[in-house]
């Protein structure tokens, strides 16, 4: 089998977005992938955040649980999966920009934007994510062979 | 035979926050005749500075155990789990299918030593799942506390793994002798946690290992001024 590398790059401010990431991550596992979980940092203003008590919180915790993509994570990706945070798409939308327009960077990676079906039930949409990586990690094993 | 892994050989990895010794080839390190040992496949001596940790990661078809000896371990991972471990407790997680976990020192101000065991199962994509339980330090004094194994009846409480292994916990005081038979065919790896022991006549200290194969009996005896704490696993 061969090996499939994937980074979860992901923007989350109060943990949903990061629940359905870490989904994502072991769906990755599951189809024997090898993983990387980052979180985009924020765009928004130390006072903005200050004001958020919630937010605060959060951001303390995944602060200390996940480092933001670095470049060596995309020069060692085959696929990075996307996952983006209802408050605000712009971290994720400005990351993917700046990967596109990253000069010599991987002509194989495969950047695929995770769908988060937010209405659903929280089991269905985790399993979601959970499926969305697996097919993920399934293409870019069929790119490499 | 004995086949000594001595504590100066290992792999070393100092990253600040993080000043990690590998028994086996980990991470960075790699060295190709250091893959393990029968289904013993990492053992890494952790110590870990205050605050931090291991972010979010993924682990599949492993068994993975933490020995505190110093400290405490905050784990959590996608199975739901979120548990503290301090010394004389043991955790063992089965990736099985596919887990991503943390782990961080559980306190702001004192490091955590601990060691990190990873056992290569007999079955894959078994169910992950997460085991915890505390001991009384006394059940280790003087003789072998089993610590995991296949059994799901156990004399006293231990971490079901996937694997016809057992690992046990000891404490000798210097002069304090056990003698452990190894059944015909069985293989055996010896690790001194902390302080000295003799094993089979050998000299043993901190982060010393020993393979050992073709023995009929582990002959261990606490050693230098204040004997040792070691773990010995017994595999296939």
């Amino acid at each position: 089998m061969r090996e499939v590398k994937l980074v979860v790059v992901f923007y989350s401010r109060y943990g949903a977005t990061e629940q359905f990431a870490l989904a994502a991550g072991v769906g990755a596992v599951q189809a024997h992938a090898n993983i990387r979980l980052r979180r985009l940092k924020d765009l928004a203003d130390g006072e903005t955040i200050a004001r958020d008590p919630r937010w605060t919180e959060n951001l303390e915790r995944m602060n200390r649980d996940y480092i933001a993509p670095r470049e060596i994570d995309v020069d060692w990706a085959d696929v990075l999966l996307v996952a983006s945070c209802p408050e605000s798409l712009r971290e994720t939308e400005q990351y993917v920009e700046a990967v596109l327009a990253t000069p010599g960077r991987n002509d194989h990676l495969l950047i695929v934007p995770l769908v988060d079906p937010s209405s659903d039930a929280p089991e269905d949409r985790l399993a979601s994510a959970r499926e969305q990586a697996r097919k993920a990690v399934e293409n870019a094993r069929k790119l490499k062979a | 035979m004995i086949t000594l892994r001595l504590a100066k050989e290992r792999g070393h990895a100092d990253h600040g926050w993080l000043n990690s010794y590998h028994t086996f080839s980990f991470a960075n390190y790699y060295d190709p005749k250091q893959m393990g040992f029968r289904a013993l496949r990492v053992l890494n001596d952790d110590r870990v500075a205050p605050g931090r940790g291991f972010g979010s990661h993924g682990h599949r078809d492993m068994e993975i155990i933490s020995y505190v000896l110093e400290g405490s371990l905050a784990h959590k991972d996608s199975t739901g789990t979120e548990e503290v471990l301090e010394a004389n407790m043991v955790q063992a997680m089965s990736a099985g299918t596919g887990v991503i976990h943390s782990e961080f020192n559980g306190s702001a101000k004192q490091p955590v030593h601990f060691l990190q065991i990873w056992i290569e199962p007999a079955e894959m994509d078994v169910e992950p799942s997460y085991q915890q339980f505390a001991y009384d330090p006394v059940e280790k004094k003087g003789r072998l506390r089993l610590i995991a194994g296949p059994d799901r009846k156990t004399a006293e409480p231990a971490a079901l793994i996937h694997q016809d292994a057992r690992m046990y916990a000891s404490v000798l005081a210097a002069g304090e002798a056990l003698e452990q038979p190894i059944a015909k065919g069985r293989y055996a790896w010896v690790h001194c946690a902390e302080g000295n022991i003799t094993l089979n006549e050998h000299a043993l200290k901190e982060g010393d290992g020993a393979a050992i194969s073709d023995e009929a009996a582990l002959q261990i005896t606490g050693a230098g001024p204040a004997g040792g704490e070691f773990l010995v696993f017994d595999l296939a």
